[in-house]
């Protein structure tokens, strides 16, 4: 896992390549009095229903980064404030888990299946056609800010190896052929 | 969904009066006295597009009154998806394979007309009081895919509609429940599920009836039950579709348990990635609350049960019972020593028993039907069935379920249909937890401690079959791939144990390795098997050493030979699919191949012998055509 310099670093690079759309983007590392008060709000409601206690903050976790696509950093302070615990307890959970992202991602994530029937069927390929055919790297965000290539464990889809998840679709046997025509299913839609 | 208002509209259930109310009215939805047409609407059917199946048959027969449009869950036939079932209003059906819009179209036109065709058809089925079939179609359990298979876990998948509480009742749901409730002692209970020599669907095996006395025996003012949902071995994926296909089964199974060991609150830990079975899941929560079957006072008896779904997060060692309960607390998803063992101190401290959502699913079954029934399917060791996810390099793939002790044989080959490309070389069960089985066992018959001694492990059910093409040394390469990502770090045997046997296995793909490789893998091994504090450091060598016992040539024809017999990994050519080698004995150096390929990946001037360079190859195959010799081999995949 990454640092946390790290990923501020990431992020002021990755804030660059957004261009015109970065006034949208929270930076990762914003803590809660660099952003305005509707957007603390916003994490608050949304984090409102979750028990006040430690049980609450993967659940809150998940719900934020539903709405944000990832984890800023005001969001896990104002998770751990509510659950009375430290900025360390939220932050050592939310890099435990690979379904956690503590940077911005595209608006859609396509993640490419490499779970073993993936992988026997040829995701590696899939995987790199869907960068080259987006031009940016795994786990980049596109200069649109509307793709995000990355890998996942098995979803489950074995018999439509290699598969690929976009939101909650699964596309089956994809080919490199078909990648485009993925793609171009969720450009411009929201996410 | 068409059934989310029916949490509103349906009667409180008090008494097996108002059970049989509700199951009338279920058989008046499965069975409406017209034609039904079943849509299979599960993960893998709508990856195949069942979604736009199902779109336009609804569109085509709206307003039909000979006809109404339902959906159902998984048939089990994944490579065959998406599948539509019609059942005429005299319970004989036609299940329909691989649907288009298409198809579709021209099946609502013919049944308005009131005739089935009789192509694209996958078999015949019969419902319900049928018992003959107008169509000339093999019937279901004639098909060779079905034939050996014996579906008990899997009876309501694929027939009923998974947010329909009604269609589960008029099965027999909740009968179950409301028998144990009204004419069983918890320690009747118990006893009953040990006579049936049910065992742990989730890879351990452990007899569930004695883990169910564990926590009954351990007084404390709150006990729970969690069901671990948390699938996560690569290439396993029955649980999701049972929570998708019949996810009230899971549950009258847990408030049974409930009832049996003591314990008023449940937790279901569902994988993020499987949305579809939350959203089942989730329904059928609220259903069942809203008509009094989960909360206070079930069916009048006293007994009180509730559950919550809790999403987990990633992370692959909280399929670890300690691990999960620390995720579902919130906390990093860690293991910790036992014991004390979850009956003892479990979640929050409180005992707790987990099982997979598979044991669960078979426990109404076994109240149903009675213990001696359900140890009768199994073996000795083991009763009842085991669902797997066969896929891999076989021509059936699917979700399978067959009687313990079938031989493996009989699911590569009699189900699965054989094996797509080369031979049949060995199958991979349990994962990254697991190991190969090679050809020369494959008359072993399936059962926990069979494939125990044969260094491989039940798992959740995970099968991949594995013919010739696939080298062994990149398989296990691929497993301690994804256990060096998935080691949660806290105990070194695990942590750098992974992380060590990876490099030596990606030195013998790449043909760096080294004759003392073998006896360090072997020994890691070991030392990782003693040593590691859980369940997935301990077994993680598994892909490794079973390999090593049973391939041991193809790691010395790595380090030896610089060469992978199957012709796959880094050294047989970069990709598993359509690698291509020319035969440089035999190259005369024409140039042919050279001219035809078309993205200039093979070198060589004229008269000198060419090659192919792997990584530029599209693997398009021209060169073979252009070839007048016939030396370029394909190798491995398909060709």
């Amino acid at each position: 896992m990454a640092s946390l310099d790290s990923i501020r670093q990431s992020i002021h690079e990755s804030d660059a390549d957004v261009g015109g759309d970065d006034a949208e983007i929270i930076p990762a590392d914003a803590d809660v009095e660099d952003v305005c008060d509707e957007e603390v709000d916003t994490v608050r409601s949304l984090i409102e229903p979750f028990p006040d206690d430690k049980e609450g903050v993967i659940p809150a976790l998940q719900e934020v980064q539903g709405e944000y696509g990832y984890l800023p950093r005001f969001s896990m302070q104002l998770i751990a404030d509510k659950a009375g615990t430290s900025m360390a307890h939220v932050y050592g959970t939310a890099s435990f888990y690979s379904q956690f992202y503590l940077e911005p991602r595209g608006e859609h994530t396509i993640k490419v299946c490499t779970g073993t029937a993936c992988h026997v069927k040829g995701a590696d390929e899939i995987s790199e056609e869907f960068c080259d055919e987006l031009d940016v790297e795994l786990e980049e965000v596109t200069d649109d800010g509307q793709f995000t290539v990355s890998h996942v464990r098995c979803i489950g889809a074995c018999s439509l190896a290699p598969a690929v998840m976009v939101g909650d679709n699964v596309h089956g046997n994809v080919t490199e052929e078909k990648v485009p025509d993925v793609i171009e299913e969720y450009r411009g839609d929201d996410a | 969904m068409s059934t989310l208002l029916q949490s509103d509209s349906l009667e409180e259930i008090t008494s097996i009066e108002d059970l049989e109310a509700l199951k009338r009215d279920g058989l008046d939805s499965l069975y409406p006295g017209k034609t039904k047409v079943l849509v299979g609407m599960s993960s893998c059917g709508r990856a195949a597009g069942a979604d736009d199946v199902y779109d336009v048959l609804s569109d085509e027969l709206d307003g039909a009154e000979n006809a109404i449009v339902g959906q159902t869950g998984c048939l089990g036939f994944c490579d065959r998806e998406p599948l539509v079932e019609v059942v005429e209003p005299n319970g004989q059906s036609i299940i329909y394979e691989e649907v288009t819009e298409d198809t579709a179209e021209r099946l609502a036109d013919a049944i308005t007309r009131g005739d089935l065709p009789e192509g694209g058809v996958l078999a015949g089925r019969l419902h319900h009081e049928a018992r003959s079939h107008d169509y000339d179609v093999p019937l279901f359990d004639e098909v060779p895919f079905y034939a050996p298979q014996e579906r008990v876990v899997l009876g309501n998948s694929g027939l009923i509609d998974p947010e329909d509480l009604g269609e589960y009742v008029a099965r027999d749901g909740f009968f179950a429940l409301e028998e144990v409730l009204s004419s069983y002692t918890p320690e009747e209970v118990i006893d009953e599920v040990k006579d049936s020599n049910l065992r742990g669907r989730g890879g351990g095996g452990f007899p569930t009836g004695q883990k169910w006395e564990f926590l009954a025996g351990n007084e404390a003012d709150e006990k729970y039950l969690i069901c671990n949902a948390d699938e996560g071995d690569p290439g396993a994926y029955m649980d999701r579709t049972l929570l998708e296909s019949d996810p009230y089964s899971v549950i009258e199974g847990m408030i049974i348990a409930g009832y049996a060991t003591g314990a008023t609150h449940g937790y279901m830990y569902v994988r993020a990635e499987y949305p579809l079975a939350i959203d089942h899941l989730q329904n059928a929560i609220e259903t069942l609350r809203s008509v009094g079957l989960l909360g206070d006072d079930i069916l009048g008896s006293g007994y009180g049960f509730d559950l919550e779904i809790k999403k987990g997060a990633g992370a692959f060692v909280c399929g670890e019972e300690t691990a999960l309960m620390a995720s579902i607390e919130s906390e990093r998803g860690m293991p910790r020593p036992r014991p004390p063992f979850p009956p003892q101190s479990g979640l929050w401290g409180k005992p707790t028993n987990i099982n997979n959502v598979e044991t669960w699913a078979n426990v109404p079954q076994i109240v149903l039907e009675g213990a001696d029934w359900f140890a009768d399917i199994g073996t000795d060791q083991s009763g009842g069935t085991k669902v797997f996810s066969v896929t891999g390099d076989v021509r059936n793939t699917g979700l399978v379920e067959v009687p313990l002790g079938t031989e493996l044989e009989t699911v590569v080959f009699d189900i699965g249909g054989g094996t797509t490309g080369g031979d049949f070389k060995a199958v991979q069960t349990g994962g990254p937890s697991g190991g190969v089985i090679p050809e020369e066992y494959g008359d072993t018959p399936i059962d926990y401690d069979t494939l125990s001694e044969l260094g491989s492990m039940m798992g959740s059910g995970g099968m991949i079959v594995i013919d010739e093409s696939t080298c062994m040394v990149d398989q296990s390469r691929f497993f301690l791939d994804f256990c060096v990502d998935e080691s949660c770090g806290k105990c070194p045997p695990c942590r750098y144990g992974t992380k060590k046997t990876l490099q030596i296995l990606e030195r013998i793909t790449n043909g760096e390795g080294e004759a003392e490789d073998i006896e360090e893998l072997r020994s890691l091994g070991d030392t990782m098997g003693e040593a590691s504090l859980c369940g997935l450091g301990q077994t993680a060598p598994n892909p490794v050493m079973s390999t090593l016992d049973y391939f041991e040539q193809e790691y010395w024809a790595h380090i030896e030979d610089e060469e992978c017999p199957a012709g796959d990994c880094e050294l047989g050519g970069g990709a598993h699919a359509n690698t291509y080698k020319i035969l440089h004995d035999e190259c005369v150096g024409c140039h042919q191949c050279a001219k035809a390929c078309p993205v200039d990946a093979i070198s060589g001037e004229q008269g000198e012998v060419h090659e192919i360079d792997p990584e530029a190859c599209i693997g398009c195959g021209q060169c073979v055509e252009a070839c007048p010799l016939d030396i370029i081999e394909v190798r491995g995949g398909e060709a």
